[in-house]
């Protein structure tokens, strides 16, 4: 078990460098000088200095190899149009947004796509087949921010019901009750529920904006997988055994079905992430999405490779943790592996 | 499988990497680029839009015409390296004077290559000497006529074809009374005196860069540095007079270069430090020499490079602890005060930066009628009443400043009344919206901003100033507003605003005409048929 989860993690090393030169020499190639675009008066000792502070000075390779070894120690440089933030402190500070954004969705997304996914199996043709079949061609064909933009319209502007004015300490508990950034997740750990239905009124629209992506996917691997599932030998034996049908879905096909959509929850964050780049935005949400946009339309070099690094960090921390879920759900799977 | 998302980011970006870059010039037909920034400005909402406007106009009368968009931040190093041949730029001033708009504009002192402002290289020595005359201090009818023969002689040469004066608006809840802005300032909420709660939300596109006054020239740090600060001279609401705030009174000597202002007794800065003339030349001192402590290395100081530096010699502590004394290397032009008034003067706590450092950028501490509270960098700034105001205490308690980037959320964030009371660069399709809400207020501000087309008079076609007259006859400018501006812009004709000195009443703009346009190609010795 230990020397999968080492071999596993020592993998993620290799992957990183790969992905980091490929950011870095993407970002590199960007047109534009952001030290021409900030400096009014363009002195050469003026421009030398801003390059050299911005790791824009050198051979490609030479400041790919600075890069690194300052990644290397945690230090992803400074903002390139703001040299008092770090990119590092604003990655941290960013993330639990961001997460708490995409736990929610895929939440969102797991309980109903399942749920519409099993139904549409054990009774394929009837209406609740046709709202999955609806539910997986919108969720995939629909933009993630044009559904935001409606959401909006619809459920904060004329109805009300759900508040969109952003996500801050201060809307949400007031000034000085957090210890943490994670705004949703805090006062639920303090038992606050209060403030915690507080939190997830402002985290509900954004939240199922960006469930509608991996939604559409798990609904139709669940009713996929189920429908093979439900097809095998042991099913009929289960219910020549006589068992309820309810107990033949639950106890015996669910489980088994349950592998690949696991697998495929685990690989939509990847989707999501990307997906979280539109939502945030229109939802003005600040997290690492709102943040990567604003780097890329600004060229912000510093700022877009520490994103996407952590990007890369984060999918393959994921991954990893489906790999290890396997053997829970599936005893067999634990069993090879030792 | 897994990594298929990354390379989905990556290959728009590798294409977007190498889409430009090829410079050629067409020297035989009227092949011309015209480039654009891709971001929005306040006077260019939707750039790609003008660009295709003025494009299809150029086209009709001869042109043939290729749009060249790039990013802003590789769009600035090439127009003011004078790459382009057409350029859409914008400018929005300083001080409520022609000189901020002619001088940078046009000066041959601003053509530069490499840190140009002056993009269209327009150089005209008989111009420049009219714009220095009209610097001296003279009365205001001299510096009149001065200007209004510049102008003229730049309507004559067409280095540029001014497009649009923009519309400024603010859109704010109903109830909040008045929202007022001070002559190029952004709302001041400090003259609020109505309001239905004692909380104002002001919801924006960006976060700032930073709250050190003294360097940042951006209007999303300008618009909290405003509410944080004050000057020692501002401008009378609704007009571009200048009266007394923390300086009571001033004289200058006979040949304006020296300026006495007497402090206001009594006023405190946010950190308790009392306000006196040693605070006031160190906030102006600070910015003047570079081994001056408090200027910090890292700053850029464009404010001052841009207005001061070759101007005021010291700014030092006069005959008694509440006086100031200014000393100029020449007379100080006759909108000296106007320039104190911007907020780049803003006066800083020297206590304060005594004990930030660097780091006043991010803990501001002014005498302005509200306190800095807290910064969460890319989401809010929260600011307090100050109690102590000089000028009285502000009706409302806290103002934040929130960050929608985009024109539609921010509108429906107030028209639902979901956390913004104030909302700034209205997106022209959601003005209509707006004005059809019964709880929101769209107010126009004093216009500032314009937009124009520069012609870079080093590069052929338009070194000859018939083709750039030409230029001038085949923009149809009513179109231009209707389309690509949804009717929320003026019409513009000179680089400098209707309501500054210069500008001449009597004076008509070309009509759009692409035949006359053609006849003036063809005597240029194009042949378009």
């Amino acid at each position: 078990m230990l020397t999968f989860l080492l071999r596993r993690l020592l993998i993620a090393i290799p992957l990183l460098i790969a992905a980091s030169f490929i950011v870095f020499l993407v970002v590199s190639n960007f047109p534009g000088d952001p030290c021409a675009e900030q400096i009014k008066y363009k002195t050469p000792e003026a421009m030398e200095a801003c390059r050299s502070a911005l790791n824009l000075d050198g051979p490609f390779l030479e400041r790919y190899g600075r890069y690194l070894g300052r990644a290397a120690q945690l230090d992803f440089g400074h903002d390139v149009y703001n040299d008092r933030l770090q990119v590092g402190d604003e990655l941290k500070k960013r993330f639990p947004a961001t997460a708490e954004l995409a736990i929610i969705a895929l939440l969102i997304a797991y309980l109903i796509g399942t749920w519409v996914g099993t139904r549409s199996a054990i009774r394929p043709g009837t209406w609740i087949d046709a709202v999955g079949q609806v539910l997986s061609l919108g969720g995939i064909s629909i933009p993630v921010f044009w559904l935001g933009m409606i959401l909006i319209a619809i459920f904060g502007v004329e109805l009300r019901w759900l508040p969109f004015e952003g996500w801050s300490d201060t809307t949400i508990a007031g000034e000085g009750y957090y210890h943490t950034r994670w705004w949703l997740f805090e006062p639920l750990f303090r038992l606050d529920f209060g403030i915690f239905l507080t939190a997830l009124k402002h985290i509900l629209l954004p939240a199922v904006a960006l469930s509608t992506i991996p939604l559409a996917t798990i609904t139709r691997m669940t009713r996929s997988s189920m429908l093979e599932e439900l097809g095998k030998d042991y099913v009929t034996t289960a219910r020549a055994k006589g068992l309820t049908e309810r107990r033949v879905v639950k106890r015996h096909v669910r489980r088994n079905a349950l592998i690949p959509i696991i697998t495929i929850t685990g690989l939509q964050l990847g989707t999501l992430l990307s997906g979280a780049v539109l939502t945030e935005r229109v939802f003005s949400w600040p997290g690492l999405g709102t943040y990567m946009i604003d780097a890329a339309l600004r060229v912000n070099h510093s700022v877009l490779m520490g994103c996407m690094l952590l990007f890369v960090v984060t999918f393959v921390l994921v991954n990893l943790v489906v790999d290890l879920l396997y053997g829970v759900i599936d005893p067999r799977i634990r069993h090879s592996r030792s | 499988m897994r990594h298929l998302w990354l390379l989905l980011l990556v290959v728009p970006l590798v294409t977007v990497g190498c889409g430009t870059e090829s410079d050629s010039e067409a020297p035989t037909a009227l092949k011309v680029v015209l480039s654009h920034g891709a971001n929005s400005r306040p006077y260019l909402p939707w750039p790609g839009d003008v660009a295709k406007q003025v494009a299809g106009d150029l086209e009709d009368a001869g042109f043939e015409v290729e749009i060249r968009k790039e990013p802003w931040s590789a769009y600035i190093p090439s127009v003011t390296s004078g790459r382009h041949q057409l350029a859409l730029l914008g400018w929005s001033p300083d001080l409520p004077d022609t000189d901020n708009y002619l001088v940078p504009l046009l000066h041959s002192d601003s053509s530069e290559i490499g840190s140009a402002n002056n993009i269209s290289f327009y150089r005209n020595p008989e111009f420049d000497k009219l714009l220095d005359e009209a610097r001296l201090p003279h009365t205001r009818e001299e510096r009149h006529a001065l200007y209004e023969k510049a102008v003229r002689m730049v309507f004559r040469d067409v280095p540029m074809v001014p497009l649009i004066y923009a519309d400024r608006r603010v859109a704010f809840r109903k109830g909040f009374a008045p929202l007022q802005t001070e002559w190029v300032t952004h709302p001041l909420i400090r003259r609020v005196k109505e309001a239905p709660s004692d909380t104002l939300v002001f919801l924006r596109g960006a976060d700032s860069n930073s709250l050190d006054p003294g360097d940042v020239t951006d209007g999303e740090s300008s618009k909290v540095i405003e509410q944080v600060f004050d000057r020692i001279v501002r401008y009378v609401p609704g007009t571009q007079d200048v009266e007394p705030a923390l300086a009571t009174s001033w004289t200058k000597n006979d040949d304006h270069t020296v300026w006495t202002f007497q402090i206001r007794e009594g006023v405190t800065f946010h950190d308790g430090t009392k306000l006196d003339g040693a605070a006031v030349a160190t906030t102006f001192e600070r910015m003047r020499d570079p081994k001056h402590p408090y200027h910090f290395p890292d700053g850029k100081w464009d404010n001052w490079k841009g207005s001061f530096q070759r101007l005021i010699k010291k700014v030092e502590v006069g005959s008694h602890p509440m006086e100031v004394v200014f000393r100029c290397n020449h007379a100080a032009p006759g909108f000296f005060l106007h320039m104190l008034a911007m907020f780049g003067c803003s006066i800083i706590s020297p206590a304060a930066m005594e004990k930030h450092g660097a780091d006043i950028r991010i803990n501001p501490v002014g005498t302005g009628a509200f306190k800095f509270v807290k910064w969460d960098s890319g989401n809010e700034i929260h600011l307090t009443r100050n109690e102590n105001y000089w000028d009285g205490p502000p009706k409302i308690k806290d103002v934040y400043f929130r960050i929608a980037p985009d024109a539609t959320v921010r509108a429906d964030r107030l028209i639902a009344g979901s956390g913004a009371d104030l909302i700034d660069n209205l997106g022209p399709d959601t003005i209509p919206q707006l004005e059809k809400t019964d709880s929101v207020v769209v107010s126009k501000l004093p216009q500032s901003s314009f937009c124009y087309l520069a012609m870079n008079c080093l590069k052929a076609p338009f070194d000859n100033p018939k083709v750039r007259e030409a230029v001038a006859y085949a923009i149809n400018k009513k179109n231009l507003i209707r389309l690509a501006y949804r009717g929320y812009a003026k019409p513009a004709l000179v680089p400098t605003l209707p309501s500054f000195l210069g500008f001449p009443k009597d004076l008509k703009d070309r009509p759009h005409d692409p035949e006359k346009a053609k006849a003036l190609l063809r005597e240029a010795g194009y042949a378009v048929e």
